[in-house]
C-alpha cells in the first residue's frame, strides 16, 4: 500500500483541511470497500466513514509514524466499523435482502441460496471478514492487518484460514446446488 | 512474509463498492475545524514525483555493454539453472518507491520443495516441510511490538496454487517462472552487463521489468518491477549459494519447549491419483500428490523447478479458477472438473498439461 507524500501529510497534520482531503481521498476507495462489506449498507458505510475521517483528522497531529499513515488510518476506520457493528448489529447486508428468498431464512440458508461471494463473505464472523478483505483484496501483509485490527499476526494467520475455509466451502456448496437444480 | 491467495483477492475486489450519499463531502468538511490551504499541493507533488524518478535513474547498479545473447540463450540458461539445481540459498532484497522499508529474507530452497525463509525482522522464521506437507512459523506480533514472538502451524498444506501453498510467493523458483514467462511474451532486449562486479545479462521486457541474468549461476540477481514507465519495486538477490551442504532440521522449525502454539490445518493429505496428465515437460517428476476433499493437487518437480497441478470441480466464475499473476498458469474445463496448471513453463507447455489430463 503505498503512503501520500510526507509534505502532504504534514500539511495535515497541521489541520489543513485540503491536505487532509488529499489524504482521505487517496485511501478513500479501499475503506469504502472494507467499511461496505463490514456493515451492509451505505448509510452505515457513510456513518463510519464520516466518524473515522473525523477522528483521524483530531488525531493527526498526535501520529507518531509507527506505523504508515494507511495502515493507522484503517485501524481507525476498521474501529469505527466495530462501534457502528456494536450500535445496530441486526442489520442485514444489501446483497442478502436483494438475493435471498425468504426473510426469514438465517445466514446459512440465505448463502446457499444466493450462492455468491459477497453473501458468503457476509455470512463471515466481522474480524475473519476483515482479515480477507485487508490482506487478499487489498494487499496488505499479516503484520498491517494485526495492526489494524488489534490482534497478532498469528490470529490473522488464523482468521484468514477461517475464512478462506468457510468461502471454499460456501462456493463448492453453492456448486452442488447448481448441479441438483 | 504474507502468503496472500490473489485469486480470492481478485474476486473481492470484483465486488462492487458503493459511492458516498450525495452530501458525504459537505457533512464531514463542516465537522472538521481547520484552516485554508497556503500553497497548491499539485505542484509540490509533480517535484516530488520528479525528484523521485531522478534519483531511481542515479541509483541504477548496472551498468551496460554491448548486445550478445538472444532472449532464448538467457532463458536457457535460466532453466538449465533450475532443472539441475538441488538447493539454493541465498539473501532477498525487496525495495523500492512502492515499498515503505528495504526488507530482506535469508532462506534456503531445495528440490524436493522445502523451504526456509527467515526475516524480515530478526527471529522470524517460516519453513516448510514438504514431505509432511507442513508449515512452521515464528514470528513477531505487529501489534503488541517488543520481542514477544507467535507459534504456529499448519498441516496438510497444499503444493502450491490455486490453492494457498506454502510461503514461496516471493522466491526465486516462482519468480524464475513468472521471468521465463516475461521473456516469453515481451521479447526482449539483452545487454551484456557487469553487476556487482560479475558479468551478467540484462533484459528489457518494455514497460514490464529490467531482470538482470547472473551469467554464471543463471539465477535472475536483480528484477525492476515496471509501472507507469517507472520503476516500482526491486527484488534483488544478494550472497547466492547453489547447492551448499544443509544442516539437518534446516527445514523443520523447532519450537520452544512449551510454547503455545497455534494450530491449524489446510486439509490436504497424500492420496493416490488415478487421473494424472498424460504429458509434462521434459525432466518433471512427480513429488507430491495430494487430496482435499473433491480437490487434488499435484506438484511435479524438476530440481528447483515446479509445476502444479490442480482439478477441482468446475463452476461458472469460480476465484479460485484463478493463480496469482506472478506465476504463470493456465485453466481449462475438463468435462465436470476445472483444470489449473501453474508453474516453470512456457504459455504451450502449461496448454499440453492441461490439455492431456482426463476428463472427469
Amino acid at each position: 500500500m503505498e503512503d501520500v507524500d510526507r509534505a502532504v501529510v504534514a500539511r495535515a497534520r497541521r489541520g489543513d483541511q485540503r491536505a487532509f482531503a488529499a489524504v482521505v481521498r487517496h485511501y478513500d476507495a479501499g475503506l469504502r470497500a472494507l467499511a461496505y462489506r463490514l456493515l451492509g449498507t451505505r448509510e452505515r458505510m457513510d456513518d463510519a466513514l464520516q466518524e473515522a475521517y473525523v477522528r483521524a483528522f483530531r488525531g493527526l497531529p498526535g501520529f507518531r509514524g509507527n506505523a504508515s499513515l494507511g495502515t493507522w488510518l484503517y485501524r481507525i476506520a476498521y474501529n469505527a466499523c466495530v462501534d457502528e457493528l456494536r450500535r445496530t448489529p441486526d442489520v442485514v447486508p444489501l446483497e442478502l435482502v436483494r438475493d435471498r428468498p425468504d426473510r426469514r431464512s438465517g445466514p446459512a440458508e440465505r448463502v446457499a441460496a444466493s450462492g455468491d461471494l459477497a453473501a458468503a463473505l457476509a455470512a463471515l464472523a466481522p474480524a475473519d471478514r476483515a482479515a480477507v478483505l485487508l490482506v487478499d483484496a487489498q494487499g496488505f501483509d499479516y503484520r498491517e492487518a494485526a495492526t489494524v485490527l488489534d490482534i497478532p499476526a498469528g490470529t490473522v494467520a488464523s482468521r484468514l484460514n477461517r475464512a478462506r475455509a468457510h468461502l471454499r466451502r460456501a462456493l463448492a456448496d453453492d456448486t452442488k446446488g447448481a448441479a441438483n437444480r | 512474509m504474507t502468503d496472500r491467495d490473489e485469486a480470492l483477492g481478485a474476486a473481492l475486489r470484483e465486488l462492487e463498492t458503493p459511492e458516498h450519499l450525495p452530501g458525504f463531502e459537505t457533512e464531514l468538511r463542516r465537522r472538521l475545524p481547520g484552516r485554508r490551504p497556503r500553497r497548491r499541493i499539485a505542484a509540490r507533488l509533480a517535484l516530488v514525483a520528479a525528484a523521485a524518478a531522478a534519483a531511481i535513474a542515479a541509483a541504477s547498479l548496472v551498468h551496460s555493454g554491448g548486445g550478445t545473447a538472444s532472449a532464448a540463450t538467457v532463458q536457457r540458461r535460466l532453466d538449465d539453472a533450475l532443472r539441475t539445481m538441488r538447493s539454493l540459498s541465498a539473501e532477498l532484497v525487496v525495495s523500492g518507491p512502492s515499498e515503505p522499508v528495504v526488507r530482506r529474507w535469508e532462506f534456503t530452497l531445495d528440490a524436493k520443495g522445502d523451504v526456509r525463509l527467515a526475516g524480515p525482522r530478526p527471529g522470524d522464521v517460516e519453513t516448510y516441510d514438504a514431505a509432511h506437507a507442513v508449515v512452521r512459523s515464528a514470528q513477531h506480533s505487529a501489534s503488541l511490538g517488543g520481542s514477544t514472538i507467535f507459534y504456529a502451524e499448519r498441516r496438510g498444506v497444499a503444493p502450491g496454487p490455486p490453492d494457498q501453498g506454502p510461503p514461496t510467493w516471493i522466491l526465486p523458483t516462482e519468480y524464475a517462472a513468472y521471468v521465463r514467462a516475461g521473456i516469453e511474451a515481451g521479447d526482449p532486449r539483452v545487454q551484456d552487463v557487469t553487476y556487482a562486479g560479475r558479468p551478467a545479462w540484462r533484459l528489457d521486457v518494455p514497460g514490464r521489468f529490467r531482470i538482470t541474468v547472473d551469467r554464471a549461476n543463471g539465477m535472475p540477481v536483480r528484477v525492476e518491477e515496471l509501472r507507469g514507465g517507472r520503476v516500482a519495486r526491486v527484488l534483488r538477490l544478494e550472497h547466492v549459494a547453489v547447492d551448499r551442504r544443509l544442516r539437518a532440521g534446516t527445514f523443520r522449525l523447532a519450537f520452544p519447549k512449551g510454547a503455545e502454539v497455534m494450530r491449524s490445518d489446510d486439509g490436504f493429505r497424500p492420496a493416490r491419483v488415478s487421473a494424472r496428465p498424460g504429458w509434462v515437460p521434459d525432466g518433471y517428476r512427480l513429488a507430491q500428490s495430494m487430496r482435499s476433499g473433491s480437490i487434488v493437487s499435484l506438484a511435479y518437480r524438476r530440481g528447483l523447478d515446479v509445476l502444479v497441478v490442480t482439478t477441482r470441480p468446475a463452476r461458472p466464475g469460480d476465484p479460485f479458477a484463478n493463480v496469482p499473476n506472478k506465476l504463470p498458469h493456465y485453466s481449462a474445463r475438463r468435462g465436470g472438473r476445472l483444470v489449473t496448471v501453474a508453474g516453470g513453463a512456457s504459455h504451450a507447455e502449461l496448454i499440453r498439461v492441461a490439455a492431456s489430463v482426463p476428463a472427469g
